[in-house]
């Protein structure tokens, strides 16, 4: 399996505007959720929420198509694309969200407006982020939209491998996004699974805090001299025991980590450590606790980044592996803050302290609703 | 005010609709578990959900994740004492 | 080589003042269970892959492709609607399936699948990009069976459905749920082939070198109208739908899922591409 490089990457997140930024902040372990108040219920939604520190109004109908461009433009430089390679480059997209924001906006002013003709989802929106991608870059390629809940961007980032894999194309630009809006706010307040505080395998853990972020990896059939990351592969399955909450059991996310070694032919010693999924919720963090345990008789090093970027839903898979891949080429492995009580129910817990990242093979884990379970194998070598 | 008789029909009108059960009201008894695979219903944490937002938009009443909420969701039962003030017959 | 060993065409148009068809019945005879909280577009997607699927026992590594343009729109209005115009909180059921794995979970459900389950959009040309995906996950063994499904659901009233894709007054919607089943292997069933060429002469070198009386081309919406002319020109271009007959976003899935379910001879080509995408030619042979 030959894999395929990450030559760029770019990242506006709660922890910063650019990837750099946001891996020192992630190492410096800040965790800045604002305090969301919507007031439109009856009874007022408030959570705290993981926002891009821009200056923009949250619900800006704008902000997509400003916040877009700037963290793929980033990855595309850093990857040094020549302009041919960019009109040809094709874009793989994961998003739980899309143009949602906007349409939603839309819909409440043509309601003020007129709400007799006010038509409900103006926007077929699958499409909008690559669109808004295609005119600010001038990428013309063929364009992937991946929407499968909290694993779209890790599916999207496999669907660009296997085709580059395959020789299609050369290189690809994987993106991750979500952003803001009142669909996912209201509905995840509605799912009551929501907490004050975001604490991974905690003992005390109660839930999820939302976070949005924009990510966007290039992926390159080559590497160049200075390269040093390199996603081997993965594997991505279904579990059908519930649509919203996964088999406390752990059985699939056994299955989807078992199947993830097997594709890159490692055996589990190998592996130096695991972004964790690690929502919070009470039955997530059992069901990858107890998966992991099945896999490993000793489980690695497990860290979990969303008590610093939030649960950016569909685009975790590519801001997460942006933020671990970054603390990996500066050699540490990222603390989880929001952890302090181990859970005996769970028997794994993660590292509180920056841990030495060595060269070699780590596992990324992400889990959503509709049961779907993906695994991504990152592999760092020396320059 | 509506009595305790009348709210547990509509209640139970209520469960059939927003979970998509395939009976009539005098089918659920008024003591049968609601939730999880042993309840007679077998609804799930999602059907909980469901019910639960429901109850807060027609009787403003809200049941969250603590437990003493929580258990408002057993029976028709206890659904109904959640939701009535005291004394009412 | 992979081939398309079970294909099912659903396509039902819906006039002006008709209410959708039920589905309830038919899928009664179709899924292993009642589901309950399921929309209109997770009925599309059971129906056409339960009929695709008829009864055959599936590999368990079988992986699930599904593309649509709009996706489950209907349910996506109905949260829009409790969210902005009744200013509630959308019911966990309603926002739950506007997330877009609830299809393909209940398909690998009721199929008893457990693989890979994705759900990819290109707008009007999401059936490629399914295609493409499936063909890659099959070329590199990732899956060794793949159910690909394009569904396209109508939401009532037409007219606001029409307003929303930007389409003329008098153009008739359909409803859709085209499945095809692809695995490796040789036989009689149809082959199914991808090729991508960087020119968009090499593609017409090799339409010509391989070309029959009889084959059919079908030049994808998203190619450029001065080019799909042009091979148009050069290749008979029969039996293509009428687009005016009914339309939906996806609607060369149609075409390809009928003809994959027909005993017809020949191959069906499906062209597509740009100077800047290349230029890709699927192919179901006969």
């Amino acid at each position: 399996m030959a894999g395929a490089y990450i030559r760029g990457m770019g990242l506006s997140c709660a922890l910063g505007e650019d990837a750099a930024s946001s891996v020192s902040a992630l190492q410096r372990r800040q965790m800045r959720p604002v305090a969301l108040r919507l007031e439109e219920f009856t009874e007022p939604v408030q959570m705290p929420y993981y926002r891009i520190p821009d200056r923009a109004e949250l619900f800006d109908a704008g902000r997509l198509a400003r916040l877009l461009p700037p963290a793929a433009r980033a990855a595309v430089t850093q990857a040094g694309l020549t302009p041919g390679e960019i009109r040809r480059l094709p874009l793989f997209i994961g998003s739980s969200c899309f143009s949602i924001g906007v349409s939603e906006a839309r819909y409440a002013a043509a309601l003020a407006q007129q709400p007799q003709t006010a038509i409900p989802m103006p926007l077929c929106g699958y499409q909008d982020m690559a669109v808004v991608l295609q005119q600010t870059l001038g990428c013309r390629g063929d364009t992937y939209t991946y929407n499968t809940a909290c694993t779209a961007s890790a599916n999207a980032l496999l669907g660009a491998l296997h085709m580059i894999e395959l020789g299609w194309y050369r290189h690809a630009l994987v993106v991750g996004a979500e952003l803001a809006n009142r669909t996912t706010l209201a509905g995840f307040s509605g799912l009551q699974i929501v907490a004050d505080a975001l604490r991974p395998f905690d003992a005390a853990r109660k839930g999820l805090v939302l976070g949005e972020g924009i990510g966007a990896v290039v992926l390159s059939a080559e590497t160049d001299s200075t390269n040093r990351l390199r996603v081997l592969g993965g594997a991505s399955n279904c579990d059908t025991w519930s649509v919203t909450t996964a088999d406390t059991g752990g059985k699939s996310v056994a299955a989807v980590l078992s199947q993830a070694l097997e594709q890159t032919h490692l055996q589990p010693r190998q592996v130096r450590a695991i972004k964790a999924h690690g929502t919070a919720t009470p039955a997530g963090d059992t069901a990858e606790a107890l998966g992991m345990r099945q896999v490993f008789a000793g489980v690695p090093p497990l860290s979990v980044l969303k008590p610093c970027l939030g649960h950016t839903l569909g685009a975790c898979g590519i801001n997460e592996l942006i933020l671990f891949a970054g603390a990996l080429q500066r050699g540490f492995l990222p603390a989880t803050p929001g952890f302090a009580t181990p859970d005996p129910a769970l028997g794994v817990q993660p590292i509180t302290a920056p841990e030495p990242a060595p060269d070699g093979h780590y596992l990324l884990n992400h889990f959503g609703f509709g049961g779907n379970n993906t695994v991504l194998v990152l592999e760092k070598t020396a320059p | 005010m509506m009595n305790r008789e009348q709210l547990k029909l509509e209640l139970k009108q209520m469960i059939i609709r927003e979970c998509e059960k395939d009976l009539r009201p005098e089918q659920i008894p008024d003591d049968a578990v609601l939730i999880g695979s042993e309840g007679s219903l077998a609804l799930d944490s999602l059907d909980a959900l469901q019910i639960a937002l429901a109850v807060k938009q027609q009787y403003g009443k809200r049941i969250d994740g603590n437990n003493q909420t929580r258990a408002a969701l057993t029976s028709i039962n206890t659904l109904a004492d959640f939701i009535l003030p005291d004394g009412v017959p | 080589m992979i081939r398309a060993i079970s294909a099912c065409d659903y396509l039902q148009p819906v006039p002006d003042g008709a209410a959708l068809p039920p589905l309830e019945a038919a899928l009664k005879d179709l899924c292993r269970e009642r589901f309950r909280r399921i929309d209109r577009f997770i009925q599309l997607a059971l129906l056409g892959s339960a009929r695709c699927v008829a009864g055959r026992t599936l590999r368990p590594d079988c992986g699930i492709y599904l593309g649509s343009g709009l996706g489950p729109i209907g349910n996506n209005i109905v949260t829009q609607q409790q969210l902005i115009r009744d200013a509630e909180i959308p019911k966990p059921v309603n926002f739950v399936n506007t997330l877009g794995s609830s299809a393909g979970f209940y398909v690998a459900r009721n199929l008893g699948l457990q693989g890979q389950n994705f759900f990819i959009s290109r707008r009007g040309a999401s059936l490629q990009a399914v295609l493409s995906a499936a063909i890659a996950d099959l070329t590199c063994g990732v899956v060794g069976q793949a159910l690909l499904g394009v569904v396209e659901e109508v939401a009532l009233p037409l007219a606001e459905h029409r307003l929303r894709q930007h389409l003329p007054g008098d153009l008739t919607l359909a409803e859709g749920s085209h499945w095809l089943l692809l695995q490796p292997g040789t036989g009689d069933s149809r082959s199914l082939e991808l090729k991508h060429f960087t020119k968009f002469a090499a593609l017409e070198d090799f339409l010509k070198s391989v070309w029959r009386t009889g084959d059919r081309l079908c030049c994808a919406r998203s190619m450029e109208a001065r080019v799909a002319g042009a091979l148009r020109r050069d290749f008979d271009a029969g039996a293509r739908p009428d687009p005016a007959a009914a339309f939906h976003d996806s609607l060369e899935a149609a075409w390809l899922a009928a003809f994959a379910a027909s005993p017809e001879p020949g191959t069906l080509f499906l062209a597509d591409g740009s100077p800047e995408r290349g230029w890709s030619l699927f192919y179901l042979g006969a």
